[in-house]
């Protein structure tokens, strides 16, 4: 019997088959829309239906309806106390202690993620770590595509780096779903507007791969996943215990993938809030 | 020095599997550049820059793996080729399942289950067509679930499986019983001696748990998809089923049922049943007998009356047997109509049919067609009128609620009972509502909990009338078996138990309905 424990916000209604398979996870796509159903490791998020009690290798249809959910035939109401908020609320927040956090979280990055991450942009020496010619040329576009960034080329940045990268969701697309999950949180702590931008990006982000692009409508609507929301409730609220205990969780998200989302993050944050203020005060990288 | 570029359509894997494959393949001695990455325009972008593109990898999409290395000779390339086989067959095998099968592409499905001869198909219609060949290319017969692939397509894939001497069935097939084992919406049936060929997907799941609920079996139940017997198709597969039927040692008896096929695919129908010596029964809904009765065909006017047919032609007993049975059945429906049409008031007139199942909505048409000019429906056959609006019935409405404009971004309504259930209420709000009738259909695919869904309902039909002070007969035909997951014993009789009428057959509750209407004129 299957046991519901958390459904997101953004499920929208249809007939979903089987597009990729992970253990605890399934991916079901109905056209451009996905839904996941995970198990309890893996949390909640807009898209993801978290629940106990199924074998997840025999899963293979999915429908969505308003009230419920159908997963092998077997109906499932959804109860309003198990939905899941993607959106980070934001409330009163040092700035101080914001800005120490971020450094809390650089460093928990770069000293527990994988030599194969786009922790290379916190820390050069990593670079030594890409040695074929394809990681060479992969790292020369991430050097590029940092320098239209950093001169406000946002576009030409994202094309270069867009599709690029290993796994499913490649290292280019999960760097700028951070991005665009970054400008979302500055919106709300700066109250500034970059609907704009942030349609732009993700607009020029988005490919054939739908996976890929499921991940960008996420960010792009400030939707999170449950790693990626703790994490900045912790970098708001918190110190840097929880900081690294919450690093080190959306790290477990792929070998790279989670690593990946969190330089994006990080960069689009420091580049960004208070136009970047701090980080030109102590001439930070990037 | 020579590249190689190795192209795995359809697998993908996490990026932990495919750096630590990347890494694996780097270390090997003999390697001088190598990548593993998925095929990303940008990626193949990337490669192109490292001199590490293959004309292969050109074709390469989103979802396809590719592997793309550098060595010193031909020699050496096999022997990495080889490895790198070894390392995602170990990678897949590790990291996405949880000890059951899980291929990710026809592929990978031959590689684990080498000896398979049918693969089903139930993806998006754009690309199903060309799985599709891809199977039969690989020597499997194929099921092709899904729809929405062009006529074009069709009749290529059918022409080469007949070349080949495989089976397509499909597109749009949702039925099929292929030695023993139900595929996609089919019910758990005894095994006997009577094979099936069907063109419709409900009419091959009654006639299917009829003949077992008779005690008989079925030996195959081969589907074709409703547009193999229009002229464009000309009945490839039909025929092909009727042969194999034919040949099998298993099966005595071959039942044939479809909505009515063009004449020309009759005329190939008639002709080869000729040749043929094992007895054959037809089920042609809505077809002109005119041609029909020159053939060797028993040609059956329902799917009960086929169904009983076959039984009986299985135990060798006399035909006529079942034309005493059907008149059996008919003293009994009258008994019954004198007592219910005894509750029924004045200003209740109307037939409310309201089908999951496409193939009964065809079949109660059928009946009710020759007692009034005034019978509509979404999908109207022969002097039937098309509803206004399909959401509002009109007089005599027979509604189809499988059909695609009750279905878009919704459920099947064989699993999804919401959409009917505020159908059943609205005609049991209406006066003018003397019947309504209903399909429930069991098996693989259905809903697994049908009481739970359709008792409320019920019940509330039976407040809401009595609080108007009406009664409003329901007439339902459970089509299912016993040894189906949902068991139509206890269905039937639970719906029983809640003062509905439950019929045998979908025939049988379309007589019911058809004279409680007549006896109201």
């Amino acid at each position: 019997m299957i046991k519901l424990l958390s459904f997101g916000d953004h499920l929208e209604k249809g007939i979903y088959k089987v597009h990729s398979r992970f253990i605890e996870v399934i991916n079901f796509c109905s056209g451009g829309s996905f839904v996941f159903i995970v198990g309890r490791s893996i949390g909640g998020g807009p898209i993801n239906i978290v629940v106990e009690g199924v074998n997840f290798s025999e899963l293979e249809e999915l429908i969505i309806d308003e009230d419920h959910f159908l997963l092998n035939g077997e109906k499932v109401f959804f109860e309003t106390s198990k939905k899941y908020d993607s959106k980070i609320k934001v409330t009163d927040f040092d700035e101080e202690k914001f800005w120490q956090n971020l450094d809390h979280f650089e460093k928990a990055l770069i000293e527990n993620s994988s030599d194969n991450s786009l922790t290379f942009l916190l820390d050069g020496s990593r670079k030594k770590n890409f040695k074929s010619s394809y990681e060479i040329e992969f790292v020369r576009r991430f050097d590029s595509a940092i320098e239209c960034f950093t001169s406000s080329n946002y576009l030409e940045g994202v094309k270069l780096i867009k599709g690029i990268g290993f796994g499913l969701t490649p290292s280019g697309d999960d760097f700028i779903s951070g991005f665009l999950i970054a400008l979302n949180v500055i919106q709300k702590l700066e109250k500034v507007d970059y609907s704009n931008l942030i349609a732009h990006i993700y607009e020029a982000a988005k490919g054939n791969n739908v996976f890929t692009n499921a991940f960008l409508l996420a960010a792009k609507n400030g939707s999170l996943f449950d790693k990626f929301k703790n994490l900045i409730h912790s970098i708001l609220y918190s110190g840097q215990i929880e900081i690294l205990e919450k690093t080190r969780t959306l790290i477990s998200f792929g070998e790279t993938s989670g690593a990946d989302q969190g330089v994006g993050f990080l960069f689009g944050i420091k580049r960004n809030f208070n136009d970047g203020n701090r980080n030109s005060e102590k001439g930070r990288i990037f | 020095m020579m590249v190689t570029g190795i192209l795995k359509r359809g697998e993908y894997f996490d990026s932990v599997s495919l750096m630590l494959i990347a890494k694996k393949i780097s270390e090997l001695e003999i390697v001088l550049d190598s990548a593993a990455v998925m095929g990303t325009p940008e990626n193949k972008s990337l490669l192109q820059i490292s001199g590490l593109l293959t004309d292969e990898l050109q074709n390469a999409s989103d979802m396809d793996l590719m592997v793309a290395y550098k060595c010193n000779s031909q020699n050496e390339s096999h022997l990495i080729s080889k490895k790198i086989n070894e390392f995602l067959k170990k990678s897949d095998n590790t990291n996405k399942s949880s000890g059951s099968l899980n291929p990710s592409s026809l592929e990978s499905a031959l590689k684990i289950l080498p000896d398979a001869n049918l693969a089903m198909i139930s993806i998006a219609g754009k690309y199903a067509g060309d799985e599709a060949m891809k199977a039969l290319q690989n020597g499997l017969n194929v099921m092709l679930f899904s729809d929405n692939i062009s006529i074009e397509k069709e009749i290529e894939l059918k022409n080469y499986a007949k070349e080949k001497g495989l089976f397509v069935m499909g597109p749009d097939c949702g039925t099929a019983i292929i030695n023993g084992v139900p595929l996609a919406f089919a019910n758990v049936v005894n095994r006997g001696n009577i094979g099936i060929v069907a063109a419709s997907g409900t009419g091959l799941q009654e006639v299917s748990c009829l003949i077992s609920n008779s005690g008989c079996g079925i030996s195959q139940a081969i589907g074709t998809g409703g547009r193999d017997v229009k002229n464009e198709v000309g009945g490839i597969m039909f025929l092909e089923g009727i042969k194999a039927l034919a040949e099998d040692k298993n099966t005595e008896v071959i039942l044939l049922v479809s909505k009515p096929p063009t004449d020309e695919v009759i005329i190939k129908i008639i002709e080869l049943v000729h040749k043929i010596e094992k007895p054959v029964v037809g089920v042609f809904l809505n077809a002109s007998i005119d041609l029909l009765k020159q053939s060797k065909i028993n040609i059956a006017k329902t799917l009960e009356e086929g169904a009983m047919l076959a039984v009986a032609l299985s135990r060798r007993e006399n035909l006529e047997t079942v034309y005493d049975d059907l008149e059996s059945q008919f003293s009994k429906l009258q008994t019954l109509t004198e007592k219910e049409s005894a509750k029924l008031n004045k200003t209740q007139k109307y037939v409310r049919a309201l089908f999951s199942g496409g193939t009964f909505c065809d079949e109660t048409q059928m009946f009710f067609q020759k007692i009034s000019e005034e019978i509509f429906s979404n999908t109207p056959v022969g002097t039937v009128k098309k509803l206004k609006d399909i959401w509002k019935s009109e007089k005599h409405t027979i509604v189809d609620l499988g059909d695609d404009d009750f279905t878009v971004g919704k459920p099947h309504p064989m699993i999804d009972y919401s959409t009917r259930n505020k159908r059943i209420l609205a005609e049991a709000n209406d006066p003018e509502t003397a019947v309504i009738l209903l399909d429930i259909v069991l098996g693989y695919g259905s809903n697994m909990n049908p009481l739970a869904d359709i008792i409320p309902v019920i019940k509330e039909v039976k407040k809401l009338t009595s609080q108007q002070k009406r009664y409003v007969p329901i007439i339902c035909s459970v089509t299912g078996t016993e040894k189906d997951p949902q068991n139509r014993t206890t269905v039937a009789a639970s719906l029983t138990a809640e003062g509905v009428l439950v019929m045998e057959s979908n025939a049988a509750a379309s007589k019911l309905a058809k004279y409680l209407i007549e006896k109201k004129r």
